[in-house]
């Protein structure tokens, strides 16, 4: 079942800068390598994804692995010795992926040129990206490569070098391979060019050598035109003449030349990183990890300190035989770091015994006013309490607490400056100390509670006055079936067991809130008071047995009632599938005035769902429809009949836009994209987007071709309407294909 | 200069500025992606309050700190914003984020694009270059960065044996890139 493989052979490499700081005395010699390699074979039934980084000191090859889609390979050289070796290695490498659509390949190949001819033809390859320009030309492998991949449509440099600043290196290129560019082939099947610059254009011949020979080049784009005022009108010409004549000269201006030598001379800057100013500095440390930063420091005697003022720090405990060493790192870091200056603090470790640890650290970042603190604690040996003054922290505005462990908190509780809280996993412990949790804090705007145990809670009342984004997740009972809950040791080990658990009443005051999301089982009931400003609400519920799904039919209803005036609602199979549960409460859908856009996960859920159907009749403003197609779910209801039982309101005054994702134009498909364009009759736009995929293995363009032409001959209710259709996600051949219209 | 037929609102898309940069380069950029630049929303409007007529193209703003080349590339990465400004919540989001982030060159280049961005107080421009460029740096030897990154170590070499000796907890135990 491998679907991806990530192999780094890197260590002899670092090994020359000596950054191996995992040797010691046992294996010193580990890595010294008169080995000739291991032989790896890699038997990749489905593997989907390779990537190979480093030096070829071992042997790879594959076996039955032609479900290889997209594979990347950067080989660094190593010696003169072994080159012809290496050599021999990746074309083993290149003969087994002779199925691959993608190819990324950064290296040289050209020590063995007599293995040319072993090259396989990549059938299916239909994207190449190369390193430079320069590989193309003055390297016989990349073009036997291309030479055999008849597919190609799709061909890109990662660091072109033509730019105006490499002039020579331009030169260099021209004057050693101008030979080969009677080599380049012909890229039959090349639509699209990206270019680095406008400047390659003009002044490397070899960019212009291809384009001469790419007669089916119909989309060049530059990824840092500079349209500056002197030049746009020549570069509209230019792009004009390619399209239209094919006939591609492009004369060197003079003076334009000279401009690009002007600008490299210019070009000289401060391309030093010391240029930087120390604020700059610092923020680019604090992305990077707190070990990774102190280590800067010895790179001058300006780093020496910087890194002691760096407003983030980041801890993250690795494997537990690090134990000791991490404790340590965490002290030290603490006693050197400018203590005014830590905004940011994570913490991500095993708890075990060392509770005061943890504990004296929470205090000391809190003391010193702390902003964002992020706490992802896990392995309990002892029960924890965390510190009375984290709960009562001024200067705290973000707090994310993640531990699956009872939470104990103090008697008084007052977060005045949070502003976006997140818990996940946590044990609430009773009633009242959870509800104390939510009043303390009168200013948050965003709370998130992810996979937390109500199950100690009776009632409990949200009621943050700013609150303008709710997430609440209940999966915790979905992944325990998978057995994915890592976090559980033996202090909680049946925290999360339900039996005789009917679900906490979690009640909302939201007056002032935006969003609501929610995602998992109907394990608690959710209820809403006065949230009439709510815009964007998202319900997603996942069906749990057959005993319960009366119970959570009716906490969806509860929920939907709550938000009558939602804008934009999105409803996932699972919910609908919930709601069908209990027909009889159809007639207590609320009727949606404000609505609308509605997002539905597949168009089955609409006419297999009298719910659905509920919903679009009493969402009387709604204008925009999509269909996300997220799930291939099993066709169960074959035999209900396809129609719409009465025509929604809103698809007569207002439904103006409806949208198919991942379209794969079945039967049942076609058959709702028919009624659309029947039943709506001021729909301004179908939007279908295709999956690619799933036509990728079936007849592909023509397939589609034939399926846009079906759907351009439907009877339409609406004469103005437009049909977009996309090819794919990132593919914007609308109607590029150009079909009479018919009405 | 007659501007009465142009828009007279100066926050619409069509409107355009033009910048002036240290090698007299001229570049008409929408004011929407002008206006990310705060000194140049500054300047501009500084400029508007002195003269109630001078609005839109007819303002040439100079950039005396900013070459050519590099504001280009900073126009280019204004244009692809709302799709990188997602938070990656997820591994693969964030090795394309990555990849994106790699697009932007040699450290060498970065250096010159942050301090470009710095100039004209560029928030998102900056935050993303300084991470990629972090991205540069992360599980790198000191060796390696210095010479990347064209650092002279300026300690006598029994300063550095100390130091090493003194911050080798912060040395040991490092993961290989």
């Amino acid at each position: 079942m491998l679907r991806r493989l990530f192999i780094s052979d890197r260590y002899l490499f670092t090994e020359k800068y000596g950054e191996n700081d995992d040797k010691d005395d046992l294996n010193a010699d580990a890595d010294e390598n008169d080995s000739n390699g291991s032989q790896v074979v890699i038997l990749g039934t489905s593997l989907k994804w390779f990537a190979f980084d480093g030096e070829l000191i071992n042997d790879c090859c594959f076996c039955n692995s032609s479900s290889v889609v997209d594979a990347s390979i950067e080989a660094f050289e190593r010696n003169e010795v072994d080159c012809y070796q290496d050599a021999h290695r990746v074309f083993k490498l290149l003969s087994g992926l002779s199925s691959v659509e993608k190819l990324v390949i950064l290296m040289v190949l050209n020590h063995a040129e007599e293995l040319f001819a072993h090259l396989p033809v990549f059938y299916k390859l239909t994207r190449l990206s190369l390193e430079s320009l320069e590989t193309l030309f003055t390297c016989g492998a990349v073009q036997t490569i291309l030479q055999n991949s008849p597919c190609l449509d799709f061909l890109e440099f990662q660091m072109v070098v033509c730019l105006p600043a490499y002039d020579q290196n331009y030169d260099w290129v021209l004057n050693h391979a101008e030979e080969s560019f009677a080599h380049v082939p012909i890229f039959y099947k090349l639509t699209r060019l990206s270019l680095e610059s406008v400047e390659s254009l003009f002044t490397c011949g070899a960019v212009q050598t291809i384009l001469r020979n790419s007669p089916c080049l119909d989309f060049l784009d530059f990824q840092m035109v500079t349209l500056c005022s002197a030049y746009p009108d020549m570069i509209k010409i230019m792009i004009g003449r390619i399209i239209n004549t094919m006939d591609v000269s492009f004369p060197l201006d003079k003076a334009k030349k000279q401009k690009f030598r002007k600008k490299q001379n210019a070009n000289k800057s401060r391309k030093e990183i010391d240029n930087l100013p120390d604020p700059i500095l610092q923020h680019i440390l604090s992305y990077l990890s707190t070990k990774n930063a102190i280590q800067t420091s010895i790179l001058s005697k300006r780093w020496k300190c910087l890194w002691t003022s760096i407003p983030k720090l980041d801890f993250d405990e690795g494997a537990l035989d690090r134990r000791l060493m991490f404790m340590k790192f965490v002290e030290r870091v603490l006693a050197l770091h400018d203590p005014s200056n830590i905004k940011n603090f994570s913490l991500s470790c095993n708890v075990q015994y060392d509770t005061s640890h943890i504990n004296s650290w929470i205090c000391s970042v809190v003391r010193h006013k702390v902003q964002v603190l992020n706490l992802y604690l896990r392995n309990f040996q002892e029960l924890l309490a965390l510190p009375p003054c984290l709960f009562t922290c001024e200067s705290l505005e973000v707090l994310t607490l993640h531990m699956f462990h009872s939470l104990k908190l103090p008697s008084s509780i007052c977060f005045s400056s949070l502003k976006i809280l997140t818990i996940e996993k946590v044990i609430f412990s009773d009633d009242h100390s959870t509800q104390q949790l939510f009043t303390g804090c009168p200013i948050l705007e965003n709370l998130s509670i992810v996979d937390c145990i109500w199950k100690n809670v009776k009632t409990v009342c949200i009621s943050s006055p700013m609150l303008q984004r709710l997430f609440i997740s209940d999966r915790y009972l979905f992944t325990e079936k998978y057995d994915e809950n890592d976090d559980k040791d033996d202090l909680n080990a049946d925290a999360d067991d339900q039996n005789d658990f009917n679900g906490c009443q979690v009640v909302i005051f939201g007056t002032s809130l935006k969003s609501f999301s929610f995602d998992g089982e109907l394990i608690n009931d959710y209820c809403f008071y006065n949230s009439s400003s709510i815009v964007d609400v998202s319900i997603q519920v996942f069906e749990r047995n057959e005993v319960d799904c009366y119970q959570d039919a009716h906490r969806v209803y509860k929920l939907l009632s709550g938000i009558s005036s939602v804008e934009k609602l999105t409803v996932s199979n699972g919910t609908v599938e919930v709601l069908n549960h209990a027909e009889e409460l159809f007639a207590h859908v609320p009727v949606f005035y404000k609505l609308t856009r509605l997002s539905l996960e597949s168009v089955e859920s609409l006419f297999t769902c009298g719910a659905v159907q509920t919903i679009l009749q009493n969402s009387p403003c709604l204008d925009f429809l999509d269909f996300q197609m997220v799930f291939c779910i099993p066709r169960h209801n074959k035999n209900y009949d396809w129609v719409l039982d009465k025509v929604p309101t809103c698809f007569v005054t207002h439904l103006k836009t409806i949208e198919i994702s991942e379209f794969r134009g079945d039967e049942e498909e076609m058959h709702a994209v028919k009624i659309f364009l029947e039943s709506a009759s001021v729909l301004e736009r179908i939007i279908i987007v295709c999956d690619e995929y799933h036509f990728k293995s079936r007849g592909g363009l023509k397939k589609q071709k034939e399926i846009y032409k079906q759907i351009l001959l439907f009877p339409r209710g609406s004469m103005s309407c437009t049909v977009d259709f996309f090819l794919g996600f990132n593919q914007i051949q609308i109607t590029a294909l150009k079909f009479p219209y018919c009405s | 200069m007659s501007n009465t037929s142009e828009n007279p609102n100066p926050s619409s898309s069509s409107a355009k500025i033009t910048l002036k940069t240290s090698d007299n380069e001229l570049f008409e950029v929408e004011e929407a992606v002008a206006m990310k630049f705060c000194t140049v929303k500054q300047y501009f409007e500084d400029e508007k309050d002195n003269d109630v007529a001078a609005r839109g193209s007819s303002t040439v703003i100079p950039l005396p700190n900013v070459h050519s080349a590099v504001l280009a590339r900073l126009i280019s990465y204004c244009k692809k914003l709302p799709q990188s400004n997602a938070v990656a919540d997820n591994h693969e989001e964030e090795e394309t984020k990555k990849k994106e982030r790699k697009q932007y060159g040699t450290p060498g280049d970065l250096v010159d694009l942050i301090s470009a961005a710095n100039y004209l107080d560029f928030k998102e421009g900056l935050e993303f270059f300084n991470q990629a460029l972090a991205d540069h740096i992360q599980n790198k030897s000191v060796e390696y960065v210095r010479k990347f990154f064209g650092i002279k170590g300026d300690f006598e070499p029994h300063e550095e044996e100390k130091y090493r000796e003194e911050y080798a907890w912060a040395f040991e135990g490092v993961d290989e890139d």
